[in-house]
Parts: structure tokens; C-alpha cells; sequence
């Protein structure tokens, strides 16, 4: 062998260097869950990416199959375990399309209400988590904590549960407002605003959130397409697509509001337009109260157990997440035949490979906690 | 009286240290003994109350050669988890050939060379300013030449180690 | 120049230090204990929490509850850790900072020993700290461990030269003061006495500002805590430790943010002298130290609890492309107008333009993004079109 180093470098091919596999999750701080991936890291790169999940698998479809249609509710609740009512209203919504069911107009407002103000737990228990994931110490988890808190004791009031309210019934909601709801709703509202400000100032204008978050992962149109993104992560990228105005549905096309998009579909913009999608929320749901009707709140013609004969149908809302879709089949009796869900956050942490690969540790939990993933609706 | 013990219970330690550099199994052993006799040799230094380089000695021997010598060790080990590893000891002769020339060497020159300074046991405190007049006054331009070399070298050790990436 | 008093009693000197040192190491458990509950209830109120409240009133037992409750917790250690090196690392952390107490001048005459070298001291002793956490790192024989050893190695090399660039643009300024006749001083108790009238943050506002910075990058402190970043490798270099050698961890955390925070304020705030004069009594020139050392702490909490982390390469950047260049850049433009003997209102002046420029830098670097237009437009998205 040579000692002249030109000639021996050149005998080997590269240097060699031996990759490091780091575990991350189902119990780590920044898994929101029971998530667990397995990076393969080059130093502090992430050269790959294998995501495990069914931790929080609970068989939720088969267990559709099993129950009553009504029974069902509280299984539904716990998919998208940030915003149950959001998961009542496609359940509802699948139900009631098979089966014909009218639902009072009256019952359709406060659903809305119900679902935007669900939206909002979402995106705020977003921006709580993600801020602590781009290393907030629990500053940003605390501001979100305040405004859920008060919507959770809304909720409460309202539907007698905080989390998992089971509230919605095929054919409307299973009981009108406290007499009190204007009041609490327009204070929640400004409560609201007052936290988006709050957020605002504690992350938006922050040059090291910023700088962590630009131009970190950018997702193309194209790809966010033919990955299947949807919500605020294919709206990050620029596309105008929101199901509450391309496909109505609900007493959506009665109201007035904007579809915030990004630009260059990176981490800042996935953050930015969920902030403004809860900001639009709240204009919603002040819609909604001014135009509120009287009137019955649950279809009176149903009877004591639902039996549906035949009916198919995809029912698909806009999700906190995403594309909440539910298909239903049901061929006779008291429970379907076949209850299919199409979770927005299964399909958006199908693209995580894609996003993480190359990029550094620290910025793959931050890509990962800008998906926006609940375990719940992932595992079904 | 008391530095005196102090002296040789330093002495013992330092040269307990430095065996343990040679003969410990794992790297990482031999890496934290060598830090263990440049601190001790920088106590030394505080004995011959020349505190200025005992500082030093704890600032680059004890916190920045070592800590670069056990950074290389955990970028370059896929095992973190400390067992000894094999030495190679294809080159065991040649090791000792080195180490015991070496060794010859310094005891000839430490016994051979008649030492200045004084014989009362109080060894003079060299004052700071001193050693500065010394460094930038009497040999600062050496001692610019020297740092520049050493930025080159530097400079020129992330050119290539950036050209081994492909850039 | 020696201002520290004969010893106590007239005690032999070997006996006095001991004695000294007693007193230190008990006030500082103490400070530990109280900044742990300090912590706990600044933080809390920064976010619109209580705090502790249970314990004692107001919760002030809560740091002895705490340190009882680690005591008392089991002593794990992983099966393929490197025994020794794992056992020993928590006190390979702990007594660098120790030994820097040693040196702090808390007022004219209360100190454990007045260094002809102090400041130098204090960065020398400091930078043997690491050495633990890098045992700690790889001698737990685990990968989370490992990656925060290997970023606070990264990271302590590369902040550490700002940081002392920026202390000799101090030292260099000692030597312009009355009486010195051209030669700077390295003794801290010197140095505090020297700014009896106005304290040097006035002088070298960008030095002070490189100080601080690369301090919270030494400690381990948001928003440079990616060793221990918790979202991502769970707590770093301690992951594996429990009970009472994580408690060591944490003293020592503590106790080097307090005699940091000490340290800051006796370069940069004056210490002891400022603003009551070298002749103030001495509970005077305790509580001038406490207060400003507290108001460091209270600084470093409230950053912490404000800003998210930085990643380990934007830290790399900003340590070698930003802070580096201008605390060189400080050191140039001192030691031209030192030479020169001009006025030093001229310092003055410089710093704070260098200190102008480094925060211009970090904000333009922050708003340049063509964003989407939706920061703080989508209140007024407006329209709201159908």
C-alpha cells in the first residue's frame, strides 16, 4: 500500500460511515400519541423513515357492524379524539343519507356551530403541540390549554361531556342549546380571537420559529395530490380545496367565509393557514348565531330503534384533519353492514417518508407534528 | 510541608492516569484517563504557581483536545455503549518502539539539562504581564505567523474533508 | 491590588479556605433549591399558571420535597452502560462548577479567594464541565444519550470563542481605567471595582449582548437546549439517570446558571461596585450582587419560556458566521481606540452600532420570506366571498 494519501484515497471508495437507527416513539414526548417511526440517521440527517402504527387500533368499524346505529356514536367520538363532534357529523350525516332522514334546519345550525367550534379544539391543540415540538417549553401548550379548557366547559354545558360528547343523533342533536348559549358563545368567540392574537405574538412573529419553519419540507401541488393530502395540508400548498364550498353540504352554502391557502405548501404555511382556518371558524359560527331559527332540534318521526332497509352511500366532510369520509352500506336491521372510514390523518402520515427523508432530526418532529395527526382516527 | 504531599499523591495519580491510558480495553476509558492526567499535570502547574498555564493547560488540554478526541470517538463508533474493543496489535512493537524511544529521550534530556532558577524551595509567581510582553512584544510576529499557519490549516482540513462529501 | 480582607479570626489561611468554602457550598444548595422553585413559579406565571402551592406556604418547601423525593427514588442504571463512566459522570459535571464558585467575588471581602486570574479561571474551569456530559453521553449506552453528547460538544466548542472574545473586550477596557497604566486585569474583584461608576454593559453593549448569548449556549438554556432538546431526543445527555445522580445533573445545571449569572454581572453590570460605590457597606454590595445576578436568571427564564429551539445547524451558523466575526470585529475596533487613547465615549458608541447591527441581522434574516401573505392578514381576510 502507498503512504501517499492521494493514492490511498483513491483505493477507497468513500469513507466509510455506519448509520444509527433512533427509535422514536410509541412513548416519546413528540409522537402526539402512540405513533412510533424508526429513523435511520447519518449523523443528524435522516436518510430513512419506517412508520409503525396500530397502538391505539381499537376496531372501530368492526364494531360499527356490531351495534345499533346509535349505539355506534360513541365509538365515532373517539376517532379524531380532538373534535368528537366534527366525527358525529359525517357518522350522522352517513346515517341519515341511507336512511332518508330529514333533519330539522334548526338542529343543521347548531351542528355547524358545533363542528367549527371543534375545528378550533383542533387547530388550537395544534398550535399548543407544535409549538412545544419546535421547543416552546410548554408556553404555546398552556395558551392552547386555556381557550379548550373553556370550549371543553362549553361542551360540557351543552351536551353533558367534555371530550367525547356523543351529542349528534341521526335526524339533528340530542337536545337544544342551554337557554344561555348566545352569550357563552360570543364571549367564547372573543376568548377565541383574543388567543389567535395571543398565538400571534408568541409564535407567528418569532424569528426562531420562523427560521425553524420556513421553507422546511415544501410540498408541491402535484405531489400533495397524488400523495392524497388533504386540509390544511393540501391547502398549504396553495390549491382552494375545502369540501364546505366545493362540495356543499350541511347549511354550509348559506354562509360567508374564506378558504385561507398557503403558498409553497412548507411547515410555516401548514401553520399559518390553520390559524387563519380558525379565525374563519369563529366567523362561522357568529353566522350561524345571527341566523339561528326556531324551531325542533331532533326529527320527531323516528322511531324507537332505526332500521334501515337498503342504501349505499360516501359521505365526505371537511375534517378538522382533512377528508372525513364514511362510507355506509346496510342491507336490512338494526345495524350496518359495513361502516368504512377514510381518515384524513392516515393519508396524510402515509406522505411522512416522503417529507422526512434528508431533512434533520429536530426538523422530522417538526414534520411530523405539522401533519397534525391524531392516533385515533390513524388506528381507527 | 503540605505541598510536598500534595505533590506526590498528584504524581502517583498522574502516573496511575497515564497507565490507565495505555493499558485500559475501550477507548473511551483510555480518552477519560488522558483527560485525568492533563488535569493532573495542570494541578501540577498550580504547585509551581504558575497559574497561568495550569489554566491553560485546564482549558485546552482538559476541555477542548479531549472533548474533540471523545467527540471523534462517539461520531465514529456504531456502538455507544462502551465495551472494550479490540486493540490492533499488529502495530503493538512498533507502539513501544515509539513510546519507550520517546520515554529515553525526555529522562535523558530532564536529567541532563542543569535547570535555572532557585533553590530555596519558593518558586517565583511569573507575573501575567510578563508572559504577554513575552508573546506579543518580544515574538509577535512568530507568533502571527504561527496563528495564521494554523488558520490555513484549518481552512484547508474543511476543504477537503467537504471535497470527501462530493461538494 | 488585594481586596479581600485577612482571613476570619485570624485563623490559619489553609483553615479559612475551608471555612469559606463551607459557606459557599451551603449558600449555594440553598440558591439551587430556591431557583428550582423559582423557576417553577416564574415560569408558571409567564404561563398563566400557579406554580407550586402545596408545599409550605406559598409552596417554598417545594425544592426540599423535591430533592427528598430524588433522594429517595431507585438508582437505575441501564445494563449496558459503561459502569464506571456512568457512575462517575454526574460529578465529573458538578465539580468544574464548584470550582468556579471559588472564585466569584459576591462583595469586596466575601469571596473564597481573590484570583490574580479570575476571569480567565472561570472560562478554563468552566469548559472541563462538558466533560461529564460527554461521559454521561457515552456511557449510558444509549443513542438519545449519545446525540445530546455529540451537540453539546458541537456546541461548547463553537460558543466558547465568542464568549471569551467578548470577556476580552472587557479586559482589554480595564486596562484604559485610572491607574492601571495601560495594563488590563484578569482579577474579577478588580474588575468589579473598576466600574464603580458606570457599569461596562454601558461601554461594550455588543460584547454584552455576545455574552449572554453564548452564556445561555453553555447552559443548556433556551433557545440553544437542543443537547437537551426534550420534543426530540427526550431530555439528551441524562436520559438514562434517575434519582440522585439526576439530581446532580440538575445541581450542577442550577448552580453554573447562578455562577454564571454571578459572573455576568460582575463583568459586565458592575457586581458589587456599582451603583452604590466600593465604600457601600458590605450587605449593600451583597445584595447589589443578588439582585443583579437574580435579574440574569429572571432574563434567562423568560427567553426560556418565550422562544422555540433552534436547530443545531442555524446554532452552528449563528456561533461561526454571526457572533464570531463581531465579537472579532469589537475586540479590532477596542484595541484601536484604546491605542489611540480616544475618547471612550467612542466605545460606547461603536458597541451599540455593533449591537444595532446584530439584531438588525437576525430580524432581516427572519422577515425575508415571501410568504403566502397570510401573516397577519387572514383577520381581514376580509372579503369572505362566497
Amino acid at each position: 500500500m502507498s503512504v501517499w494519501p492521494e493514492e490511498r484515497l483513491a483505493t477507497v471508495d468513500h469513507f466509510n460511515t455506519v448509520d444509527m437507527t433512533i427509535n422514536v416513539g410509541p412513548q416519546h414526548p413528540a409522537t402526539h400519541g402512540v405513533f412510533r417511526m424508526i429513523l435511520t440517521v447519518d449523523g443528524e440527517v435522516v436518510v430513512d423513515c419506517e412508520p409503525y402504527i396500530g397502538y391505539l387500533h381499537r376496531g372501530l368499524e368492526k364494531l360499527t357492524e356490531n351495534h345499533d346505529y346509535r349505539q355506534s356514536m360513541g365509538w365515532w367520538d373517539r376517532t379524531d379524539y380532538l373534535a368528537g363532534m366534527a366525527c358525529e357529523m359525517a357518522y350522522c350525516m352517513a346515517v341519515e343519507k341511507i336512511g332518508n332522514i330529514e333533519v330539522p334546519e334548526r338542529a343543521e345550525y347548531i351542528r355547524v356551530m358545533m363542528v367549527e367550534l371543534s375545528r378550533i379544539l383542533s387547530h388550537f391543540m395544534f398550535f399548543g403541540a407544535f409549538g412545544a415540538d419546535v421547543g416552546s417549553f410548554g408556553t404555546s401548550f398552556i395558551y392552547a390549554w386555556r381557550e379548550r379548557e373553556r370550549i371543553y366547559d362549553f361542551f360540557e354545558e351543552v351536551a353533558g361531556d367534555r371530550m367525547f360528547p356523543t351529542y349528534f343523533r341521526p335526524g339533528g342533536v340530542q337536545m337544544d342549546l342551554p337557554d344561555n348559549y348566545e352569550s357563552r358563545i360570543r364571549w367564547l368567540l372573543g376568548s377565541i380571537r383574543q388567543g389567535l392574537e395571543d398565538f400571534d405574538g408568541l409564535l407567528t412573529g418569532n424569528e426562531i420559529f420562523v427560521e425553524r419553519c420556513r421553507n422546511l419540507s415544501p410540498v408541491t401541488q402535484e405531489d400533495a395530490i397524488n400523495w392524497g393530502l388533504t386540509g390544511p395540508m393540501l391547502r398549504a400548498t396553495g390549491l382552494k380545496w375545502d369540501l364546505r364550498k366545493d362540495e356543499p353540504y350541511s347549511i354550509y352554502p348559506n354562509l360567508k367565509f374564506d378558504i385561507p391557502t398557503g403558498s409553497q405548501g412548507d411547515v410555516f404555511d401548514r401553520f399559518i393557514v390553520r390559524m387563519a382556518e380558525a379565525w374563519q371558524s369563529t366567523l362561522i359560527i357568529e353566522q350561524c348565531l345571527d341566523m339561528l331559527p326556531k324551531g325542533l332540534v331532533l326529527n320527531p318521526d323516528l322511531p324507537k330503534t332505526l332500521r334501515i332497509d337498503e342504501g349505499e352511500a360516501y359521505v365526505r366532510t371537511e375534517g378538522t384533519k382533512g377528508e372525513y369520509g364514511v362510507y355506509a352500506l346496510a342491507k336490512g336491521g338494526n345495524k350496518p353492514y359495513r361502516m368504512k372510514l377514510r381518515s384524513p390523518s392516515f393519508c396524510n402520515l402515509s406522505a411522512l417518508k416522503k417529507m422526512v427523508v434528508g431533512s434533520y432530526v429536530a426538523d422530522a418532529i417538526i414534520i411530523l407534528g405539522s401533519l397534525d395527526i391524531v392516533l385515533g382516527e390513524v388506528d381507527k | 510541608m503540605a505541598t510536598e504531599v500534595l505533590w506526590w499523591i498528584f504524581a502517583v495519580l498522574i502516573t496511575g492516569a497515564g497507565a490507565g491510558v495505555v493499558f485500559s480495553r475501550s477507548v473511551l476509558h483510555s480518552a477519560i484517563f488522558l483527560i485525568g492526567t492533563m488535569a493532573g499535570i495542570g494541578a501540577m502547574y498550580i504547585f509551581l504557581t504558575v497559574e497561568f498555564l495550569a489554566l491553560v493547560q485546564f482549558l485546552i488540554y482538559g476541555g477542548a483536545v479531549t472533548v474533540l478526541i471523545l467527540l471523534a470517538l462517539m461520531l465514529t463508533r456504531a456502538d455507544p455503549s462502551g465495551r472494550p474493543e479490540k486493540v490492533n496489535g499488529a502495530q503493538m512493537p512498533f507502539a513501544l518502539l515509539v513510546g519507550g524511544g520517546l520515554l529515553a529521550a525526555l529522562v535523558g534530556v530532564a536529567v541532563g539539562t542543569s535547570w535555572p532558577g532557585n533553590n530555596d524551595d519558593e518558586p517565583t509567581n511569573i507575573d501575567i504581564t510578563a508572559v504577554s510582553d513575552r508573546l506579543f512584544a518580544d515574538f509577535g510576529a512568530p507568533f502571527i505567523l504561527i496563528s495564521a499557519l494554523l488558520l490555513v490549516a484549518l481552512v484547508g482540513a474543511i476543504i477537503l474533508a467537504r471535497q470527501e462529501e462530493g461538494e | 491590588m488585594m481586596l479581600f480582607a485577612d482571613p476570619l479570626f485570624g485563623l490559619p489561611s489553609w483553615i479559612d479556605a475551608i471555612i469559606r468554602v463551607l459557606i459557599v457550598v451551603l449558600a449555594m444548595t440553598l440558591v439551587v433549591v430556591y431557583l428550582t422553585y423559582g423557576e417553577r413559579k416564574v415560569v408558571a406565571r409567564f404561563q398563566q399558571r400557579l406554580g407550586p402551592t402545596r408545599t409550605g406556604p406559598g409552596g417554598l418547601l417545594q425544592g426540599f420535597a423535591d430533592a427528598l423525593k430524588l433522594v429517595t427514588k431507585e438508582d437505575i442504571r441501564p445494563a449496558n452502560a459503561d459502569r464506571w463512566v456512568f457512575e462517575l459522570a454526574p460529578y465529573a459535571t458538578f465539580i468544574p462548577v464548584f470550582l468556579v464558585l471559588v472564585a466569584l467575588p459576591f462583595a469586596e471581602n466575601w469571596g473564597v479567594r481573590n484570583l490574580a486570574l479570575g476571569l480567565f479561571y472561570v472560562f478554563a474551569i468552566l469548559g472541563l464541565n462538558i466533560v461529564g456530559i460527554l461521559m454521561a453521553g457515552l456511557g449510558s449506552g444509549n443513542k438519545y444519550a449519545l446525540l445530546g453528547g455529540v451537540r453539546a460538544a458541537a456546541q461548547m466548542i463553537s460558543y466558547e470563542i465568542p464568549l471569551v472574545v467578548s470577556l476580552l473586550c472587557v479586559v482589554m477596557i480595564t486596562g484604559a481605567e485610572d491607574g492601571m497604566n495601560g495594563v488590563g486585569t484578569l482579577n474579577l474583584n478588580l474588575i468589579a471595582a473598576l466600574q464603580e461608576d458606570r457599569p461596562y454593559i454601558v461601554l461594550q453593549p455588543l460584547a454584552f449582548l455576545i455574552f449572554f448569548t453564548a452564556m445561555l449556549s453553555e447552559l443548556h438554556r433556551a433557545p440553544f437546549d437542543i443537547p437537551v432538546a426534550e420534543s426530540e431526543i427526550v431530555g439528551g445527555y441524562f436520559v438514562e439517570y434517575s434519582g440522585i445522580r439526576w439530581s446532580m445533573f440538575q445541581l450542577s445545571e442550577y448552580a453554573s446558571m447562578w455562577g454564571f449569572s454571578v459572573f455576568g454581572s460582575v463583568v459586565f453590570l458592575g457586581g458589587w461596585a456599582w451603583p452604590f460605590g466600593v465604600d457601600a457597606h458590605w450587605t449593600i454590595q451583597l445584595g447589589t450582587t443578588l439582585v443583579k445576578s437574580l435579574a440574569f436568571i429572571i432574563a434567562i427564564f423568560w427567553v426560556r419560556t418565550t422562544v422555540p429551539r433552534l436547530r443545531i445547524d442555524q446554532l452552528m451558523n449563528f456561533s461561526w458566521k454571526v457572533l464570531l466575526e463581531l465579537s472579532f470585529l469589537q475586540l479590532i475596533v477596542n484595541g484601536f481606540i484604546l491605542y489611540y487613547e480616544w475618547p471612550q465615549e467612542l466605545l460606547a458608541l461603536t458597541s451599540a452600532i455593533g449591537a444595532g447591527l446584530l439584531i438588525f441581522l437576525i430580524i432581516r434574516h427572519a422577515t425575508t420570506r415571501s410568504t403566502s401573505g397570510l401573516v397577519g392578514t387572514y383577520k381581514t381576510l376580509g372579503t369572505a366571498s362566497q
